[in-house]
Parts: C-alpha cells; structure tokens; sequence
C-alpha cells in the first residue's frame, strides 16, 4: 500500500518499464533476425534442394569444366580454353581439399571428374554428403554435387556454419533476454496500473487536474501519439533521432494512458468524457422542456422577424429598417436590464451572506427577478425573526438565571447568617462543631456557585457591559499575579513571569481580563501540582499578542480540551474540590466578548492555556482614564485611531530574556 | 449610650439575624419589614443612626424608602440586597446611600461596614479633620488617616500596622488622591530607583495593604485598582 503511494517509487517503476520495454522491443528485433534469418541457413545447409542456390555458381562452374574435359578428349584445347581448364581445376581440387563432394558424370554415367576417393564416384559422393546431393541434368553432363558431411576445410561454408551455430546459440540468450524484459515490463506495467491514482497521506483514488480532461480527448492524443511514435521509424532522420522521438511519444501516450486507468479505477471515465457533458446537457434541456420549448420559440420567431426585416430592407423598404433597429434596440435594453437586475439580485445574496437581513432587495427595482427578490426578502425577516427569538431566549434564560439566583440568595442568607450565629452559641459537642463548619463551608460553596452561575449566564448571552479601552497588559498581568500570590504560595507554587520591557498595549476591558486572568490563576491554583511552577508568558508576534499560562495539572488530564471549555466540566471529573467548572467557560467567553481567543492545549499533564488579542497603540494621554470601578469607564478611543502611530515606542518587539526551555 | 441601626428587610429571619449581631455588638437595634415600616420608624425614632436596608421589599421597596429618608436625613444608609449586578450597586449608591453590602454577606463584614459608618458620620466634621487642619503631617481620606510625625496609619480610628514599604506606599497614594499610577510608576516613587523586570513586588504589596485598610479587599473602598493601568486612592468626601 506505502509503496503504492510511494511517488519515488512509482517514477522509478516508470523509468525501468521504460528501459525494459525498450530492451524487449530491440532483444525481440535482434532475436528475430538472428533465430529466424539464420534458421533459414540452417534450412539451407540440410536442404539440398535450397543448398542449390548457394553452390549454384559451383554447378555453372563444374558444367563448364566437363565441357572442357569432353572437349579435351574429343578434339583438344585451344590456349584460351586450356588456360581456363587450368584455372577450373586449380578452383575444384584445392591444395587444401574442399568441402564439397562433386562428380561429373558423362550421359553413360562414366565418370568424367570428380574430387572423391573411391572406386565409384556416385557412391563416394553419397557417402560423403551422407544422402544429401544434387543430380543435375546440364548441357554437358550430370553434375553430381553435394555438401560433404563434415566441413573439415576452412572456407566460406564452414565459417558460414561457424557463423550461424553461434547466432543460434546467441539467438536463444537474445531470445531469452527478450523474453525476461517481456515478462518484467509486464510486471512493472501491471504494478503501475495498480498504483495509478494512490497519492500519499489520500485515501482512495487522487485525481489530478489533468484528469479532467475530456476522456474522448485524452485517447485521442494517446493514439495520435503512438501512432507519431510509430511513423518516426519511417522517417529519413538519423537513428538517436528517431530513437528519442519515439521514446517521448510513446512515454506521452503511456501518461495520457495512465490518466485513463485513474480514471477508470476511480470510475469517472465517462463521467469526465464530453460525451457525458453532451448527455448532461441534453437531460438538462429535457426536463426543462417547457422552458427549452419557450426559450427556442422565441429565437426562431425573432429569427423569422429578423429574416423578413433583412429581406425587406434588401428590397429597400425603410419601414423595415426602422423595425430592424428598433427590435435590436429593444433587446439589447432587455439583456442589459436583464443583467443589471440579475446583478442586483446578486448583490443582495451577497449582503445576506455577510449577515444583513433587513431590506435585501427593493422587489419594483427587478421587475425580471420578481420572485427571487420576495423569497430573498421573505427569507430575510424569518431569519431576523429567528435571531431575534433567539437573543430574546438567550435573554430570559439569563433573566431567569438572575431572579431564581436573588430567590436562592435571601434563604441562603439566612442559612449563612444563623450558621453564623450557631458559632457564637454555647456548643461544646465537637461533632455538632465540626457539622457546623461543614455546613458554614457548603453554604459559602453555594453562594460562590450562584454567583459563578450568573456570571457565566450572562458572560456567554453576552448580556454584560464591555467597555473597551487600552490597556496596559503587561501591567494587568502585574497586577493579577500580585493579587493571586498568596493563593499560590499556600500551594507551594511559584509564578514565573516573563513579560516584555516595553508597554503591551492592547484593546480590551480591563476588568474582564482581570477576571479572565483570576480565573486561569485560580485554576492553576486550585489543580496545579503542589511544588511547581506556573509560567506566565507574554509574548508580541507581529500585531499578536500572547498570553500564555502553563502549569502541571495535579490530577491526569484524560479529557479533550474543547471539552474543559465546556459549562460545569472540570478536569478531575470527580468533583470533589472546589470550583464550579464554570472558570474556563467565563474565561473564553469573555475573552470572545472582547474580540480575543482563548486556546487551551494539553500535553500529557502540561496545562497551557493561551489567550490572544490584538495589539494596539498607546493611548494618547498617558494617564489612566479617571474611572472608578463602579462608574463606566473612559469611552474607549474610536477603532479608527488604532493605526495612528502615536508612540511607535509601544511596537517594539524586544523580547525579555526567555525563561528556561523545558 | 448604644447606638440604635433601624433593620429593613422583608425576611423576617434575616432581621433577626442581622438584630443578633448587632445587639451582640452594643447596638440598639429596630426592625422593620417593608419601606413604609422603615419611614414610619425614622419618623418615631430620632435617635436612629444608621439604617440597612433591603431593596427587593413588599409594598414600599428600599430604593424609593431611601429616597423619602434622604428627603429629611442623613444618616448613613447601607444597601442590603440580593441584586449583585454593577447597576444595582450604582443605583443604590446614586439615590444616597453610603454602602453597598450583597447577599450572602459575611456578618463580620456587615458589622465592620456598619462601624465604619458610624464613626464617619458620628465624628463628621470632628477629630480627624480638625486634627488635620492643625497638623500639616496628617493626611486624611475618608476614614482612612495617616500621621506622617507619628508615622501612624488608622482606619476609622483604629491603627493598622503597616510595614515600612506598605507605609511609603499609603503615604504616596495619600499624597497623589484621585491619580492613577502603574506599577513601575509606585515602585520608582516609592524605591527611588528605576523599575525593571516583570515582577509583581509592588502588586503584592498593596495586596497586603488592602487586607489591612479595607473591610472587603476584594471591595476595596480606598485603593483600587484600576485594570491594566495601575492603581489609584479614591477621594472620599
């Protein structure tokens, strides 16, 4: 499956099917030339009949020779005739012996000649050519002739022997090498068919954008290249030329091939074809045959009119041009409005998208698009109506959140009052005592959990005042360390801060993010490890800025960030310290009331949870607004002032000296 | 001579309870359930000094009672109630009343706040101020007065015991009331040397000093703090 996937691998694969058909096409041609064209010398060599082809030449020869021996006998040479009588017999009985058996036999069958040893020239040939001669009716006499069963005598027969045992003997190995590169291009071929279309880290079949291509266009071109690839063989161009032509038109048509097998395997051939683009095309206009019907109506009725007008104006009648130009001009208005209004409706859908749902469209502006812009605006008011019942339950949740909690709190503080007072009675019974605490601790408890419910009740329907200032982050991390230290310090846990030299100015509600704060460190507080550390980090990237705050969670964190996020979830699960589990929950929402993020990651028992907020520039009074914390604070500076760089001092991104890397 | 408080609140327990402590504490104590009890005992009663009033009440509520009382007197009313949210406490504090205490409260708390009232209101225009007007070393805000000759710090008459830091750091407040300051600023000021690092020396320290001064630290009524740009001495009076 990996080495499916496995793009070096499949490139590879590629380049040695390559190589390897190659190799079979050129083992295959060589083998057939040597097996085939030499068989034939074999067929040649054992088949007297073909032989005679090859000693054809010698027949002619030993027919003149014993017309010359005849001749001799009969009336005597004369000088041209006995130099070429010489010649022929220096050629028939070499030094070195021949290695063919020949007679000449006169019509009585008297031997003539022959290069034989023994007492009957016919029967010494057949001996020696064991069988296999020619008998041969010629002018002067038969000719008796034959190749000699073992070419002892070196000539151009035995080398011919020599030669073509060992193209037999090569033609098996060449025969053979074709047949492994045969078989191996096979198998790599297959293996590419199979991993056509795998792509690593994909599941199922990839298709790349070529594979979009019309399939009728992509065979085409596959054909069209074999078949180039082909007919540069039979171009007149030099060898490597054509060599490397057809290597690029045969791996060109083998990739447009491979683009087919993805496609089948991920069964969108037809799909993908122009041919299933027609026959979409055609459904389409089918089903919608009214329209179709409508729409082909009217082009052939103005076509008509067009026609009759051309022909009238042709025919010089001015009434024809002054319709021909008006009905243009009429239609050209009609496609612009038609556009301009399809444009408007456009827009509006637009302006939906973005979240406007009152007034999306004026319905008298697109007359054409009628229905579209009432369905747009009718959808419009449901959702609004539906945001609106939304927010307003949102709304009495809280409401009823906040009166149920005034009804709890007036019982409960009686409940505290006379727990109270139950202190200062006359008591001695230790259990009694010890019920009384637990009843004064629980009681408390209750009223921490009332107000923590309000709070996120009314945090998350963002039914809560958000005064938006610049802030000193920095300074507000300061602050909220100072204040959490003692609720650390009885853990034994330290509070390691690392905050940048320069102001950290950022757009927030300081009050909020003190609470965000107090929260994250009270967690920390309440599940760090006795004994560790809390890193505080507060970092600028670019117009980010980060907080960070990491502990080590005392009980294993066996659960799913998103999930600690959630209302009334708490990392141990047992709930048996204090705490709502409310903590995180106000925290992000606060942050998401104030434009920030809050992320929480967990490694193992690592418990980092990172705000993120925008950084801006320094106000433009150095004083802090003179707001009290009852009174609502200063009116934060408009957004637009944002960028003004008033104190390009507040951009520095100098970094404090980094705390130990874990 | 015990002081009378008038307790307004419709849960009859609560009265009780709240008449238990402060009859514990030397008060003298009338109950009252709803507005029109409670205006009818300030009429009857000249002598009452103080009064805690619930909000959420039958008949006549605590807000508009405390508008009628703020017609004729002004003795000190703490707002006693079940409504938590900021505007409730802005409302509460906007119609004359002098303190805010929530529900569920911490009894001490309640008797604190309410002996600081008192003493506010039974030494207005008496000992503190006076002594301030004859000696230039003492400052005084609110309850809150420092004796700069003496080095001496008290709270509604009673001495704090502060460390020399948390001392320099009430005196620098003292002197700047109503200003805000950032850390580094109170660290520079009050060290005299310059501030570096990320430390929260100077946050811990008016931590401590705000356990010490304020009834509620985390209700701070003199220093407070002011979310991300430092911390400030409200001018009291």
């Amino acid at each position: 499956m990996s080495l499916k996937s496995n793009l070096f691998a499949k490139v590879f694969a590629f380049g040695l099917f390559v190589v390897f058909a190659v190799g079979c096409v050129l083992t295959s041609t060589l083998a057939y030339y040597l097996y085939f064209v030499l068989e034939a010398y074999q067929e040649t060599y054992t088949d007297t009949s073909l032989y005679y082809n090859s000693i054809y030449g010698d027949v002619n020869r030993l027919d003149n020779y014993g017309r010359l021996l005849q001749k001799e006998k009969d009336a005597g040479l004369t000088p041209e005739e006995q130099d070429e009588a010489d010649y022929l017999n220096s050629y028939f009985f070499p030094p070195a012996g021949s290695n063919i058996a020949w007679a000449l036999l006169d019509a009585d069958g008297n031997c003539l000649a022959t290069n034989t040893e023994g007492a009957s020239a016919v029967e010494s040939v057949k001996e020696e050519t064991g069988g296999r001669f020619e008998q041969i009716q010629q002018e002067s006499a038969y000719v008796l002739i034959g190749m000699k069963t073992s070419l002892a005598v070196s000539d151009r027969y035995s080398e011919g022997l020599a030669d073509f045992q060992d193209a037999h003997r090569w033609g098996r190995l060449v025969l053979f090498g074709a047949g492994s590169c045969l078989l191996l291009s096979i198998a790599l071929f297959s293996f590419l068919i199979a991993a056509a279309g795998h792509k690593q880290g994909a599941e199922g079949i990839a298709l790349n954008p070529f594979d979009r291509i019309w399939t009728e266009a992509v065979l085409f071109g596959a054909c069209l290249l074999v078949a180039a690839g082909m007919s540069v063989f039979y171009s007149r161009m030099y060898v490597h030329e054509i060599i490397i032509l057809a290597l690029l038109c045969f791996i060109g048509a083998l990739i447009l091939f491979f683009s087919l097998i993805r496609r089948a395997k991920a069964r969108v051939l037809f799909k993908t074809s122009f041919l299933c683009l027609v026959f979409r095309l055609f459904r389409v206009i089918f089903r919608h045959l009214r329209i179709t019907a409508r729409i082909l109506g009217f082009l052939i009725a103005y076509a008509l009119l067009q026609l009759l007008l051309v022909i009238g104006m042709t025919a010089g009648n001015p009434v024809s041009i002054f319709f021909f130009v008006t009905t243009n001009v009429a239609l050209f208005i009609v496609v612009c409005l038609g556009f301009i209004q399809y444009h408007h409706i456009c827009r509006a859908t637009e302006r939906m998208a973005a979240g406007e749902l009152d007034n999306l469209v004026d319905e008298n502006t697109v007359p054409f698009f009628h229905r579209i812009a009432h369905n747009l605006n009718s959808t419009g008011k449901a959702m609004t109506l539906a945001v609106e019942k939304a927010t307003q339950s949102e709304r009495m949740k809280t409401e009823l959140i906040t009166n149920v909690s005034h009804d709890i709190k007036t019982p409960l503080t009686s409940i505290i009052s006379y727990v109270g007072l139950l202190h200062t009675t006359d008591i001695r019974d230790p259990k009694a005592l010890e019920y009384i605490d637990i009843l004064d601790r629980k009681s408390h408890r209750l009223g921490q959990l009332m107000a923590d419910l309000v709070d996120a009740s009314k945090v998350t329907s963002g039914n809560i005042a958000v005064n938006m200032e610049v802030i000193n982050l920095g300074e507000l991390v300061k602050q909220a360390g100072g204040e959490v230290e003692s609720r650390l310090e009885e853990r034994g846990i330290q509070m390691i801060c690392s905050l940048p030299e320069t102001p950290v100015f950022v757009y927030a509600d300081g009050r909020h993010m003190w609470r965000v704060l107090d929260n994250l460190f009270g967690n920390a507080a309440k599940y760090a490890l006795d004994g560790t550390r809390v890193y505080v980090d507060l970092t600028v990237i670019g117009q980010d800025v980060l907080l960070s705050v990491k502990n080590i969670s005392r009980d294993a964190l066996n659960i799913r960030p998103e999930e600690l996020m959630e209302r009334f979830v708490r990392g141990d699960a047992s709930r048996n310290t204090e705490g709502s589990g409310l903590g995180l929950s106000i925290a992000r929402s606060l942050m998401e009331l104030q434009q920030g993020t809050m992320n929480i990651q967990i490694d193992g028992d690592l418990f980092k949870v990172v705000l993120g907020l925008r950084l801006t520039d320094p106000p433009a009074a150095p004083a802090a607004p003179e707001a009290a914390e009852n009174t609502p604070a200063e009116p934060a500076p408009a957004p637009d002032t944002k960028r003004t760089p008033l104190n390009p001092k507040g951009r520095l991104r100098k970094r404090p000296p980094s705390p130990p890397a874990p | 001579m015990a002081q009378t408080i008038l307790v307004c609140d419709d849960d009859k327990e609560i009265a009780a309870a709240v008449d238990i402590y402060l009859t514990a504490e030397g008060y003298r104590v009338i109950q009252a359930y709803d507005g029109f009890q409670a205006l009818e005992a300030v009429q009857k009663n000249d002598d009452i000094q103080l009064i805690l009033m619930d909000i959420m009440m039958p008949r006549l509520d605590g807000v508009r009672a405390t508008m009628k009382i703020r017609e004729t007197r002004n003795i000190p009313i703490i707002m006693l109630s079940a409504k938590s949210e900021d505007n409730d406490k802005i409302l509460g504090l906007n119609i004359g009343a002098d303190d805010y205490i929530t529900k569920p409260f911490n009894p001490m708390e309640l008797i604190a706040r309410v002996r600081s009232q008192l003493r506010r209101y039974t030494n207005f225009g008496g000992t503190p101020e006076a002594d301030a007007a004859k000696n230039p070393a003492v400052m005084v805000n609110g309850g809150l007065e420092l004796d700069d000759g003496a080095k001496r710090v008290t709270v509604d008459g009673q001495e704090v015991s502060l460390t020399p830091v948390e001392y320099k750091i009430v005196k620098f407040f003292m002197e700047n009331k109503g200003l805000v300051f950032s850390s580094a600023q109170i660290y520079e000021s009050v060290w005299n040397e310059p501030s570096y690092g990320a430390d929260n020396i100077v946050a811990v320290h008016i931590r401590h000093i705000r356990e010490k001064i304020e009834i509620n630290p985390k209700e701070p009524r003199y220093i407070k703090v002011i979310w991300g740009h430092g911390y400030k001495m409200e001018k009291i009076g």
